[in-house]
């Protein structure tokens, strides 16, 4: 009986020492897959990096100043007297009154809309 | 017998199987139970590594959130010397000096060195980094590490400044605030297999504190449009250097701070210290005639005159003790205000000699000239201003017209600021706060103001005054269509050894915009514009332009 249960307490331990060591081999072995996932992690790190640089300096107002205030160039900064107001000859609110007249606030009839061959948005404001 | 002889082999046998037992058995607690640490060291000494891990540098940001300074990924390039072969090291030599840009001889000269560790170049473009990688030469190797990139170039390089290789600042405001921007490395403990690969296994591991980001109170476009407009008349009037200097008057915040010569944040390695000096904080020079504002400010606030009383100029000739004191142009009686707008020393003079010693240094000091800003940048000079216990008989001649006395430009566009701001001194300030990654605000700086200098009303009628020097006066070259400008010239001699050199010049102007409500102040200075050489020729049509396009880029983000 002795025997028996210190073979058994044996294969217990056995089994607990194999399953340990499995999974000691999977953490390195996720830590070596790790490697290669982690040098591409720094690679697009670095990418993102170079492509934020080449965007910052093309946005950098010594860039955008460059191209844009050159002695050739005609462009300059914006002004007041610059700025054209335009009015419009029907009114806001004339407008808002011409699109309740001509019906388009009405509930679609769905049936019609079906049947219609208009694009959806206008099919909708029958 | 026969049985005998078995049991005695069989004996023997077991015996022999028991001592190389008992001797495995000894072993086994040797290596286990006595040597046990120092084996355990070995192993970790050769498996574990403890591998620092670069805290990213915070970013610099303008107040738009436009990035100035921030850190990118690059490669750094290291050799083992002692791993590497002999035609592996000739490979290097011949091969990488002109992709390196190095002699061969200072490549051969790190490749014998006795050492694991060499590094060959630092912070390498990628560009260079997958040529070397095509020639596959065995024991490069790279390690990533992290380069400050400046994307304007030169642009604010005063005031930002630079970071070294190892990302340490060293001048402007990387240095000033290298403690936020650095942040703190972390440590993780990992192990090395074999065939030395580093496996991520942390069994300890402290995160690296990453560096806060400053939001500086620049502007970008308005750096630009000052940087724009000081190069073009540096350029014209053939100048040795030159500052401009824009602040917003309500605020106290530095909207734009330019020097030239400047250099390019990129290739700090080509700069030379006169072009990194920030002359605009740390440069000091007799102001000349734009420190009249002070006699100006002190005559109205002590009621000693008014803007109609008559001054007699002695028409262009006035001895002050044994000097004789000049006027560009020889004027006759003028009016206060006349004496400021055509900017009469011996009128000045004659206002000051009314006024007292005492009265000229106590506005002097009130405007804070002889005393630093506070602005938050390293460099920053306080000017000379004598107390009148060591005024000599002729210094009332010579201080209210901005002669005996230093200052920078910072201190006089401060100074004009507080008359723009009704006579409240504001701090100048570069930092609107420090942020960290999560964008939570760790320090904010705020409007502060520092002193009430003079009366609202002294301060409104000075602002007529300098209105007029522009619309009548000599600064009509600041005249801007459509907005009122006011503003102050001077041209001062320079001093070379100890004695005026003849023929040289500082040319200032400063000015503010719009006069009926200021909203921003500029100061422009030229040291040595020749031929032209007068503060209203050559630095009254910077402020100018800087004050338009400023205005302009302001009126369109609102």
């Amino acid at each position: 009986m002795r025997l028996a249960k210190l073979i058994k307490f044996m294969c217990i331990i056995t089994a607990l020492a194999l399953i340990y060591i499995h999974i000691q081999m999977q953490i390195t072995d996720f830590a070596y897959q790790g490697i290669k996932k982690d040098g591409r992690i720094k690679e697009l790190i670095e990418e993102n990096g170079n492509i934020s640089y080449a965007v910052s300096t093309l946005k950098s107002a010594n860039y955008l100043g460059l191209k844009m205030f050159n002695e050739d160039s005609d462009m300059q900064y914006i002004d007041q007297d610059n700025i054209v107001q335009i009015s419009t000859s029907v009114g806001l609110d004339d407008a808002k009154i011409a699109v309740k007249k001509a019906g388009f606030n009405k509930m679609p009839n769905q049936l019609l809309s079906l049947l219609s061959f208009g694009s959806q948005a206008e099919a909708k404001q029958r | 017998m026969q049985i005998r002889k078995h049991v005695l082999r069989f004996s023997i046998t077991f015996l022999i199987l028991i001592i190389c037992l008992f001797t495995f058995l000894i072993k086994l607690i040797l290596i286990q139970v006595f040597n046990s640490s120092h084996l355990t060291g070995i192993a970790e000494k050769q498996q574990k590594h403890l591998l620092e891990i670069e805290a990213v540098r915070g970013s610099i940001y303008d107040r738009n959130m436009h990035p100035l300074a921030f850190n990118v990924s690059v490669h750094s390039l290291f050799v083992n010397p002692k791993a590497m072969t002999k035609e592996n090291k000739l490979r290097v030599e011949n091969e990488l000096s002109t992709l390196l840009n190095m002699e061969p001889s200072f490549i051969k000269e790190r490749l014998s060195r006795d050492k694991y560790f060499v590094w060959l170049k630092r912070k390498m473009p990628s560009e260079i980094v997958e040529k070397i990688k095509a020639l596959k030469i065995n024991g490069l190797k790279f390690r990533k590490e992290s380069k400050r990139y400046y994307p304007n170039g030169s642009l604010g390089a005063h005031i930002i400044g630079f970071a070294g290789t190892d990302n340490d600042g060293l001048e402007g405001l990387e240095l000033y605030y290298n403690k936020e921007l650095k942040g703190k490395p972390g440590q993780v403990r990992i192990l090395r297999d074999a065939k030395q690969r580093e496996l991520m296994i942390e069994s300890s591991f402290v995160p690296p504190l990453e560096g806060f980001h400053l939001v500086l109170t620049i502007d970008e476009t308005i750096q630009y449009i000052a940087e724009k407009a000081l190069e073009s008349m540096f350029l014209k009037h053939k100048a040795k250097s030159g500052s401009v200097i824009v602040m917003d008057v309500k605020t106290g915040e530095i909207l734009a701070l330019a020097n030239l010569p400047t250099y390019d944040l990129g290739d700090v390695e080509k700069s030379s210290p006169e072009s990194r000096t920030n002359r605009a904080i740390s440069y000091l020079y007799e102001p000349g005639s734009v420190f009249k504002i002070v006699t100006a400010a002190a005559a109205l606030e002590e009621e000693k005159f008014d803007e109609k009383d008559i001054i007699f100029c002695e028409n262009g000739k006035y001895k002050v003790s044994r000097n004789i004191l000049t006027d560009h142009t020889p004027h006759g009686k003028l009016t206060f205000s006349e004496v400021f707008e055509v900017s009469s020393n011996i009128g000045v003079v004659k206002i000051a000699q009314e006024l007292g010693s005492s009265i000229i240094y106590k506005y002097a000091s009130r405007f804070r000239f002889g005393k630093m800003t506070g602005i938050g940048l390293r460099g920053e000079v306080a000017g000379w201003l004598k107390k009148p216990s060591i005024w000599s008989k002729t210094t009332i001649g010579a201080i209210p017209i901005g002669y005996e006395v230093t200052v920078t430009p910072l201190q006089l566009i401060c100074a004009l600021s507080s008359i723009a701001n009704d006579g409240v001194f504001m701090k100048p300030f570069v930092v609107k706060y420090i942020k960290d990654n999560q964008d939570q605000i760790i320090q904010s700086f705020n409007p502060q103001v520092l002193d009430r200098v003079i009366s609202v009303d002294t301060a409104r009628r000075i602002k007529k005054i300098l209105v007029q020097v522009v619309e009548k006066g000599t600064a009509k070259r600041a005249k801007i269509k459509g907005i009122k400008v006011a503003g102050k010239t001077g041209t001062a001699r320079k001093v070379i050894d100890g004695k005026y050199a003849q023929g040289k010049y500082y040319a200032t102007f400063m000015g503010f915009a719009p006069a009926d409500d200021p909203r921003i102040a500029a100061i422009a200075v030229m040291d040595e514009p020749h031929p032209s050489y007068f503060g209203g020729t050559v630095s009254a049509p910077v402020v100018k332009e800087v004050l338009e396009n400023s205005l302009k880029y302001l009126g369109s983000l609102e």
